[in-house]
């Protein structure tokens, strides 16, 4: 006979479960019946805050007992690290498995997350539509009857991929359908995720969607590829191919996940109602139980005769206005199916960093960061790292790399920077940089500043030092002193127009300047006397003269 | 595909049939015999077994069995049999199956006929999804007032087509000059162990279990 209390307990939760209070989406549990607005939390949450330790077990009877451990290991790492991650879908020869064969880790990943609470974000088998439109963002069909078994193809929902054409996308048009995955209220894109995540950030409610989106996008691989993102899919979306690894987790599986762990209240710091604090708030933190038929295991694997590829069923039991939590879960593939069984570690990829080109005085700061699949502690490293450059390992998968070049540090120079990670066994991936450090030449007169300060003793702010209309680096190139305005280099190539500042050319323009030097008509400089003051020969007389000016009509004649 | 042939455990046919000549004649439970198309077998319907007629050379299976793995977003997510009326059956497995690839092999007449009253017994030809879905909801009521909820993901769509003529359940059930059946039921694995009072999606299971056992029947080779 039922204990009054526990009556009174029972009768709570249910009133608990028909609350119409808004809350988040997918989460399993959710539906018309139950309630559109559940949340769905582990099974070790109750209601009170802290740390929600869930144990995965493999089941000892299971075949390929040991062949699994691995896998769920790092199952039960990417869950504990929850990063977001882009990019994670890995096909043909991106990942390590052999044609034919599906996943086990990525199928199981997915199913520990069902084992968490979270639901498929896209409408998937249990909308009964065939697979061309299963990806629809996952609702309910509102209104409109499911007429069983098979006399309505779209089983009362309506489906509309809207201008885009992509099914899932944020322009989707869904009739009375009603959503049932939340969003992030600011952009509705899958592929971020806010800072906090709790009821201010994110809804189910579709009236809340950004102006212009119709309904919830769902982060489907074909809506990071419309949204111009790599490949990118959570690992709540049901579908998976052979041939295919999705080992880490994406933005949307890490928010549901942290939407739950705001708790009852649904706010990450607390705010008005009976759960007027954070002190409900919950990290989950899974356990990796080892094979193992342990009464506290909480999520137990195996794989049996059953006829589909993988499933979790669990028990769930309201704890709170559209709250549920798991009771049981267990997780169950089929033995009939081709599972590989990821074993060894994999190297983490350093992302590029590329080759670096700066000049001195300036400071260049680079981001460094790496992908590891399956995720092991990554470290850092360089050899060869510049007297100028700095380099630090964040300990949290990143690093700096910063160079800074003082004036004298020009030079071509390789580095190697390395990531390392803890796996078993432990691998790396590396990339040489080459460091191209120009040299600073702040008056551009073809001298580096160090040079000008520490060797000619010239102005390096200045292109003439000594005033004499010819560059400090024409000077020292041609043996004139640069600081004397009376030393200039002999050019002798006749080229003295336009006056001032020579072309480079030699033709009727100089010519016409030179004769009206010659007509006393200009006054020369050490400019026109460094470029016309051509004759004698190798030797000239420091004026410029009918002499030079014939020379210079040779010269002329002879130009091409 | 997991359980144990049914065929080794042939059982004595409470019908007769008959197939053979231009002048063949089949007998009904009812004692009423008709003349048929020399291509034809039919089976008379008696007290507890179901009778039909069969085109024997038609091209389409008598029986489609499939199962949807919508876990998987291949174009070929279905293992599926095919058993036509002459007795030959085509399994088929995906590429990413142990057993992938294509299977042949017949059954004896007695095999077929067993096979096809097997079904009929297990309800899959009168199988009502409306009744059964509600049955289904009725209990889930239950067991949510006394707080219990339950979920299975991923789930498999068992899919079947059974196409008969002149189909009798029993000698005293009516006759369906063409029955056409499309049974489709989700999580129907899950739902036998959850459900386990629900007799209609019990005996749906068995026949299942009936269809599961073809493939391991002895007679089985690859042709793909």
């Amino acid at each position: 006979m039922m204990r009054p209390s526990a009556k009174k307990g029972i009768a709570a939760a249910m009133l608990y479960l028909f609350s119409t209070t808004l809350s988040a989406g997918a989460y399993i549990f959710a539906d018309e019946i139950n309630g559109v607005d559940i949340v769905t939390h582990p099974n070790t949450y109750t209601g009170s805050g802290g740390t929600v330790t869930v144990r995965v077990c493999i089941d000892p009877s299971s075949p390929n007992a040991t062949d699994m451990e691995y896998s769920v290991q790092n199952n039960v790492d990417a869950y504990n690290q929850l990063l977001p991650t882009m990019d994670n879908v890995k096909t043909g020869g991106n990942n390590n498995i052999p044609s034919g064969f599906i996943d086990f880790e990525s199928v199981a990943l997915h199913e520990v997350g069902h084992c968490l609470g979270m639901a498929h974000i896209n409408a998937a088998t249990e909308s009964k539509l065939p697979s061309s439109k299963s990806n629809y963002t996952k609702a309910t069909n509102g209104t409109d009857p499911d007429l069983d078994p098979d006399p309505d193809p779209d089983k009362g929902f309506d489906l509309d991929p809207g201008p885009d054409g992509v099914i899932g996308s944020n322009d989707d048009v869904r009739g009375n359908d009603k959503n049932l995955v939340w969003f992030r209220r600011s952009n509705n894109d899958p592929f971020t995720i806010d800072t906090v995540i709790d009821s201010t950030t994110y809804s189910r409610d579709t009236v809340k969607l950004p102006t212009g989106h119709s309904f919830a996008a769902n982060a489907d691989r074909a809506v990071s590829t419309l949204l111009s993102y790599p490949k990118t899919e959570a690992v709540m979306q049901q579908g998976t191919f052979y041939d295919e690894a999705q080992r880490t987790l994406g933005h949307d599986d890490v928010a549901t996940l942290r939407y739950a762990a705001s708790g009852i209240d649904e706010l990450e710091s607390g705010g008005r109602g009976q759960h007027n604090n954070a002190a409900d708030n919950y990290s989950i933190v899974l356990e990796n139980g080892g094979i193992s038929s342990s009464t506290d295991c909480d999520i137990s694997m195996s794989i049996t005769s059953t006829a589909g590829l993988a499933f979790c069923e669990v028990g769930g039991q309201g704890i709170g206005p559209n709250h549920v939590r798991i009771t049981t879960a267990n997780i169950q593939f089929g033995q009939d199916f081709n599972w590989f069984f990821n074993s060894s570690n994999t190297a983490p990829i350093l992302n590029t960093i590329g080759n670096q080109t700066l000049s001195e005085g300036n400071t260049l700061v680079i981001p460094i960061s790496a992908t590891d699949n399956p995720l092991n502690t990554l470290s850092f490293s360089t050899t060869g790292l510049p007297s100028f450059a700095s380099f630090v390992d964040h300990d949290d998968g990143t690093a700096t790399l910063t160079i800074s070049p003082a004036i004298g540090d020009a030079s071509l120079s390789t580095m190697t920077v390395t990531v390392s990670d803890d796996g078993a066994p432990a691998l790396s991936d590396s990339e040489n940089i080459d460091l191209d450090i120009a040299v600073l030449d702040s008056d551009g007169d073809g001298i580096g500043d160090y040079d000008e300060i520490n060797i000619h003793g010239t102005l390096p702010g200045n292109p003439d030092s000594d005033g004499d209309f010819i560059n400090d680096g024409d000077e020292i190139n041609y043996g004139s002193d640069p600081l004397d305005s009376l030393s200039w280099p002999n050019f002798a190539d006749a080229d003295i127009a336009p006056l001032g500042s020579p072309d480079g050319l030699i033709n009727a323009a100089d010519y016409l300047i030179a004769q009206r030097i010659v007509l006393g008509l200009i006054t020369t400089t050490s400019l026109e006397l460094a470029h016309g003051d051509i004759y004698p020969t190798g030797s000239p007389d420091g004026v410029i003269n009918t002499s030079d000016l014939i020379l210079i009509l040779k010269l002329i004649e002879a130009a091409p | 595909m997991k359980h144990p042939s049914i065929f080794s455990h042939l059982f004595l046919i409470s019908v007769f049939f008959v197939i053979h000549g231009a002048s063949a004649i089949a007998a009904n439970g009812t004692g009423e015999t008709h003349e048929r198309n020399p291509e034809t077998l039919v089976v008379a319907a008696s007290h507890s077994a179901a009778g039909f007629r069969l085109p024997v050379n038609s091209p389409e299976p008598v029986i489609e069995y499939r199962q949807n793995i919508t876990m998987l977003a291949e174009q070929d997510l279905q293992p599926r049999i095919q058993v036509f009326s002459d007795g030959r059956v085509r399994v088929h497995y995906p590429v990413y199956m142990k057993k992938a690839g294509d299977y042949e092999f017949e059954l004896t007449r007695p095999e077929l006929i067993q096979l096809i009253q097997s079904l009929s017994a297990n309800g899959l030809m009168d199988f009502d999804h409306a009744r059964v879905k509600q049955e289904k909801n009725d209990h889930d009521l239950k067991m949510k007032a006394k707080g219990e909820l339950h979920y299975v993901s991923d789930a498999v769509v068992t899919l079947i087509d059974i196409r008969l003529q002149d189909y009798q359940k029993t000698a005293s059930s009516p006759v369906t000059p063409a029955l056409k059946k499309h049974f489709s039921w989700k999580n129907l694995e899950q739902d036998a162990k959850y459900y386990k009072n629900n007799r209609s999606i019990q005996s749906a299971e068995k026949g299942i279990n009936t269809l599961d056992s073809l493939a391991l029947h002895k007679a089985m080779k690859k042709v793909k």
